[in-house]
């Protein structure tokens, strides 16, 4: 009964104007979403005004389309200037931007175009197939699971840095420290703030983002020889499809990445962010010898850009059918939705199911628009990789200062995104791990408020509760995995120092 | 300075934070102290953790020296980094184009970019580019000053 709702009301999105309000929400979506500041959330915000004049189903799609490509978006400036536009994307701009810089920017925009597209399908037909059994898996997520989500997300930081994990295991207690700054939300005790008005709100993740990985880069592309480009090549190749053989190549990284993205969805708070670093861990543990992860591995790319926007479909489940949004960008559309005259939950399956399938397969169409227009727009932003360094680096610069300001309109947020910047600069000059900090800083606030949530609901006993609990085990014994594999010697990794000794002989 | 002082200092210091770190979060009420105690404590675990890996390198690393690189190229980095801390300060005073496009064209200059030509189409087509996307579509307002 429930599958033939669904598919009866597939004919509903064959109307202009629905292929218009994708067409709008996914070019706002992508131009936004790949600069620096600019967020997903922002833009959606920026279209429900002019959501008003649509009818609910055309209006809720221009906004979900948006959001899809606001995701994939962040990966352009991510992969060809390492300058992430979201946090969705930051794990993509290791892998990616190591493949730009060996001439491999086209390769590396369609094999991220393929993941994103195909993983935004498929997390859409998660959402449309799936979307009231899987939501009750959202409330089995209490404290004690929120808590070990977060802890797994922190193991993966051993697992995805690159020469002393001591070093990349300190980036990240840093990171988590940083995120304790501001005003304690428990007790309104103001904590490092140093009577500073600018840090009562603590550090926010866009200035840090913006800073460690944007501006650093900046302060990084103004080394060496001015006039090279970051390609190292004169010429972009014009194939933009991605071949069958290199499909074959990544697959099983691409099932790893979607599969995370869907599960991570689900979780609240947890996104995007959270998934694309626990799928490019996994997918590091996956290494074989041969494989050059940190040096531009295509699997590792896959990984990460199937991940992020595997997670957009499954993180609007809590948010359509119980009225609960994941994050920030579902908290939007939730209100555009009741906006729209729409409440959340299940009866909004029973009661307007022409709107609510309409948007569902809008959604899942908006993905496959998505990778038509995208392919074709980064491949004109592939040509900046052909600009000389002495001029794309001050350009990254004041995009990241002007697009720190317009984001927040906050004058603090440029200052702090500038100390990330020098300090993200110098932890690359000197072996620490900037992802570190920012995976810290992603996770921290949730793992610090399941944490202290789990000692009040558990009585100060919180192992006993966990062991209570089937998620909560579970998710404890991937940690112990992930953890067991994160300090196991890595094979690939010798084998590619050994492949350095013998290129200097 | 040896590559092993380098690496016991650098670990010297971080302890000395996360003491820091420990001292004033012990004020803080209903379990504000939790996070920071665990980041500093964690951070006192690998610090020594890095100072064993240190001592257990080969000894030609550990006696290693650390160059300062001084050369132009190495402080060119920091030179932009103090041009875009002027730019920033100046963004308020004389307004958003006018040190957009000073900042452009001082700091590609400072950094070895000698294509004026292709300088100047960047920037002709950078401000107009952005003028359209922040003011015009986000409608967001940009720092205006003295001029514009």
């Amino acid at each position: 009964m429930y599958l033939a709702d669904a598919f009866g009301y597939l004919g509903h999105i064959a109307t202009m104007e629905t292929f218009l309000a994708m067409l709008l929400g996914v070019s706002v979506g992508l131009v936004i979403g790949a600069i620096p500041g600019l967020s997903p959330p922002m833009a959606i915000a920026l279209l429900i005004p002019v959501s008003f004049n649509m009818q609910p189903a055309p209006a809720l799609i221009l906004l979900v389309s948006c959001f899809a490509a606001g995701i994939y978006g962040g990966s352009f400036s991510a992969i060809l200037l390492r300058a992430p536009g979201t946090s969705a994307s930051a794990a993509s701009a290791i892998e990616g931007y190591e493949m730009t810089k060996s001439g491999r920017a086209v390769q590396a925009i369609r094999i991220s175009t393929f993941a994103s597209v195909v993983g935004g399908i498929v997390s859409g037909l998660v959402l449309l197939l799936l979307a009231p059994p899987l939501a009750q898996v959202s409330l089995w997520f209490g404290p004690s699971e929120l808590f070990l989500t977060a802890l797994l997300g922190l193991t993966t930081i051993a697992a995805v840095t690159f020469g002393s994990v001591t070093k990349g295991l300190i980036s990240g207690l840093f990171g988590l420290f940083l995120s304790t700054f501001g005003i304690d939300q428990y007790s309104s005790f103001p904590r490092f703030t140093f009577d500073l008005i600018g840090l009562s709100s603590g550090f926010g993740i866009m200035p840090a983002i913006i800073g460690l990985f944007a501006f650093a880069q900046g302060m990084e592309l103004s080394e060496g020889d001015a006039h090279s480009n970051i390609s190292g090549t004169k010429t972009l190749s014009w194939n933009i499809f991605p071949r069958w053989s290199e499909i074959m190549h990544v697959r099983w990284s691409l099932v790893r990445g979607w599969i995370c993205g869907l599960v991570i969805g689900m979780v609240p708070a947890a996104g995007a962010s959270v998934a694309q670093w626990i799928a490019y861990a996994w997918e590091i543990r996956h290494a074989k010898p041969g494989d050059r992860f940190g040096k531009g591995e295509v699997k590792g790319l896959a990984a990460t850009e199937g991940s992020n926007n595997g997670v957009t479909g499954t993180s609007l489940i809590p948010m359509f059918v119980l009225g609960v949004p994941g994050g920030i960008s579902a908290a939007v559309i939730l209100g555009a939705l009741i906006v729209h005259g729409l409440q959340p939950g299940m009866s909004l399956f029973t009661n307007r199911p022409d709107v609510i399938y309409t948007i569902m397969w809008g959604f899942i169409f908006a993905n496959l628009l998505m990778g038509f227009v995208a392919i074709f727009l980064a491949r004109a932003m592939a040509y900046l990789t052909l600009f000389p360094r002495g001029l794309i680096g001050p350009l990254i610069i004041i995009f990241s200062i002007v697009g720190t300001y317009a984001g927040g309109n906050n004058f603090y947020e440029v200052w702090f995104m500038i100390g990330f910047g020098v300090l993200g600069y110098l932890m690359n000059k000197y072996g620490f791990s900037p992802a570190g900090v920012l995976l810290g800083l992603i996770l921290g606030p949730i793992a610090e408020d399941g944490l202290r949530d789990l000692l009040i609901v558990s009585d100060n006993a919180p192992l006993s509760f966990i062991l209570g609990r089937p998620i909560a085990v579970t998710i404890l014994v991937c940690i112990l995995i992930a953890l067991f594999f994160a300090f196991r010697r890595r094979p690939w990794t010798e084998d590619q120092d050994d492949g350095a000794e013998e290129t200097k002989d | 300075m040896t590559r092993l002082m380098g690496e016991i200092l650098t670990a010297v210091a971080m302890m000395a934070a996360s003491v820091w770190v420990i001292s004033v979060s012990s004020e803080f009420p209903a379990g504000g102290d939790i996070m920071p105690l665990f980041c500093a404590f964690g951070v006192i675990f690998l610090s020594v953790c890095m100072l064993v890996e240190a001592f257990l390198k080969k000894r030609e690393v550990l006696i290693e020296k650390i160059s300062f690189d001084l050369s132009y190229s190495y402080r060119k980095p920091y030179i932009l980094l103090v041009l875009s801390l002027l730019y920033f300060g100046i963004i308020f005073l004389v307004g958003y184009y006018v040190s957009t496009f000073i900042f452009l064209m001082t700091a590609s200059y400072v950094i070895g970019v000698r294509r004026y030509r292709f300088m100047l189409v960047t920037a002709l087509i950078l401000l107009p580019a952005m003028y359209a996307f922040f003011e015009l579509f986000l409608q967001t307002r940009l720092p205006t000053g003295w001029l514009i």
